[in-house]
């Protein structure tokens, strides 16, 4: 897809996401919207093939109100069980490996990089060409198994890894500013010899270009992993969730449709 | 005498030789039957360091990549420590991963209660699906790693420290899990691991038999209680706190009237 349509696919994810919220009075909103473009540019751009070749982990999640609508908008199931979300169906609040297309249980943060970086070892070692792409929380990075990923990646120069964070600056109770903070991010990931790439997370433009660059095989660092950090607003797409830190648990009301 | 650990290693390496999946994990921990590991089969064996959540993570990646992989480590670091990674990247996903920790019970004596593993038993029993094997010796140690690299489940594989004889006959007695070491009357010892040893000579004195027990789960109980049949009553011998074999037995057959621990 070329980026005018990804443009417009990712409003209709987010439009989706916001139905889904509202209808099953559940899912986890903000941190689902602030990674839709992601989403959309992974899932429908020109770069990966989640298909057949690629896996893609979806570490953060909690951002299953998105990830369910780009799968079956992707036709991986049908829209139907979207009726069920959070109601005791297939569609948890958690992507398990019960919903085809799920790689790996997720929920609990912290598991989905080390899981990435172990898949993505094992593909290098039987020199398969898929890539490995994980999509982390930022306060996820909070988490110890990151960095310890983070050190076996660079060691092992796993090039067919990217991650992704959805740099939204907050947790679930606030800004991480203000529990342990993570500034800066890119110097941190820098400092472990991961190849570092900032973009705008909501915008789909400067996320192809990053994506691209990974795609292409360029890199700074040669044969090390990639991450991007995207800057995001968590919440995008309702303005009364936006602005606020408490943003985590709230959700979707009648007068935000 | 070689240690079981090593006598595992040594098994494990003859089929690595074959089998290139057969890969090996371990956090900075050596061991002499490794050193030819790292040697001859160098890409089939990874330091991961000392960093044990991410390894099992890893293991996990890695087994769902197409590989069979062994952890390796000191028994509490690669149970306690990653618990939940082995709970939720291995066994909720029910990925073939094998978790060898050595040092059961206290047989890390001197280094101290970090490195002692009184707890492994109980809490590998209530990961889903694990299996837990425990051997005593070189034969089942050999019969164990054989089956280890058949059985498609996560298994942790139990070995104490030390080196001891060999007291199973052949390996065919492993097979089922459970082994009537000893034929006595009226008492019997049931033992795990390093027990297995130190019950010999009280058992001796008072004619009890021993049933020594390197499958603890799942548990084989219609040959355990066929072989106890002949018995009025059993004692438990395992080198673990609550939540062991004694445990377990407790909760099927009743009434257990002792457990012990021999250091």
């Amino acid at each position: 897809m070329y980026e005018s349509q990804l443009i417009k696919k990712s409003a209709e994810i987010r439009k989706a996401t916001v139905k889904l919220c509202f209808d099953s009075g559940d899912g986890l909103f903000a941190s689902s919207s602030s990674c839709v473009e992601l989403l959309v540019a992974l899932h429908y751009g020109r770069c990966f093939d989640f298909k057949t070749k690629d896996y893609f982990i979806l570490s953060k999640g909690h951002a299953s109100a998105s990830y369910y609508n780009v799968l079956a908008d992707q036709g991986y199931f049908p829209k139907k069980e979207l009726k069920n979300y959070c109601k005791g169906g297939m569609l948890q609040l958690h992507p398990h490996i019960g919903i085809p297309g799920v790689q790996f249980n997720t929920g609990s943060l912290g598991h989905g990089l080390p899981f990435g970086v172990g898949l993505a070892l094992g593909l290098k070692m039987r020199g398969e060409p898929g890539r490995v792409v994980v999509l982390m929380g930022d306060a996820e990075c909070q988490e110890g198994t990151t960095w310890e990923a983070a050190l076996f990646a660079n060691q092992h120069n796993l090039d067919n890894l990217l991650v992704i964070v959805d740099r939204n600056h907050m947790g679930a109770t606030g800004f991480i500013n203000d529990s342990m903070s993570l500034e800066t991010l890119t110097e941190k990931f820098s400092a472990f010899h991961w190849n570092v790439k900032t973009c705008w997370g909501h915008d789909i433009i400067s996320i192809m270009a990053k994506l691209d660059y990974f795609n292409d095989g360029n890199q700074h660092w040669a044969n090390k992993p990639m991450i991007i950090i995207a800057r995001t607003v968590k919440g995008r797409g309702i303005q009364r969730i936006e602005i606020t830190p408490d943003s985590h648990l709230m959700r979707v009301g009648r007068d935000d449709l | 005498m070689k240690t079981m650990r090593d006598v595992f290693f040594e098994t494990l390496y003859e089929i690595a030789k074959v089998d290139k999946r057969v890969i090996v994990l371990s956090n900075d921990m050596g061991a002499p039957s490794l050193d030819v590991w790292r040697e001859k089969l160098h890409k089939q064996y990874i330091n991961c360091g000392i960093a044990e959540q991410n390894m099992m993570g890893v293991a996990a990646g890695l087994a769902r990549a197409g590989y069979k992989p062994y952890v390796y480590g000191i028994a509490p670091f690669v149970t306690l420590r990653c618990l939940e990674q082995i709970k939720l990247d291995i066994c909720s996903m029910g990925l073939n991963v094998v978790i060898v920790g050595v040092g059961a019970g206290t047989s890390y004596g001197t280094a101290g209660m970090t490195h002692h593993a009184m707890d492994d038993i109980g809490v590998m029993r209530l990961m889903h699906g694990m299996r837990i094997y425990s051997p005593c010796d070189g034969v089942s140690t050999e019969f164990i790693a054989k089956l280890s690299h058949f059985v498609k489940a996560p298994a942790y594989v139990r070995l104490d420290r030390n080196p001891y004889p060999n007291v199973y006959p052949n390996m065919g007695a492993a097979v089922d899990g459970v082994f009537e070491l000893r034929k006595g009357k009226g008492i019997c010892f049931v033992t795990t691991g390093s027990m297995a040893h130190k019950v010999w000579r009280d058992a001796k004195k008072i004619n009890a038999g021993i049933i020594d027990i390197t499958q603890v789960a799942p548990f084989n109980w219609n040959h355990f209680k066929r072989l106890i049949s002949r018995y009025e009553k059993f004692r438990v011998y395992e080198e673990h706190g609550p939540g062991g074999l004694a445990d377990i037995l407790k909760s099927e057959m009743g009434g257990v009237i002792d457990v012990k621990t021999i250091i």
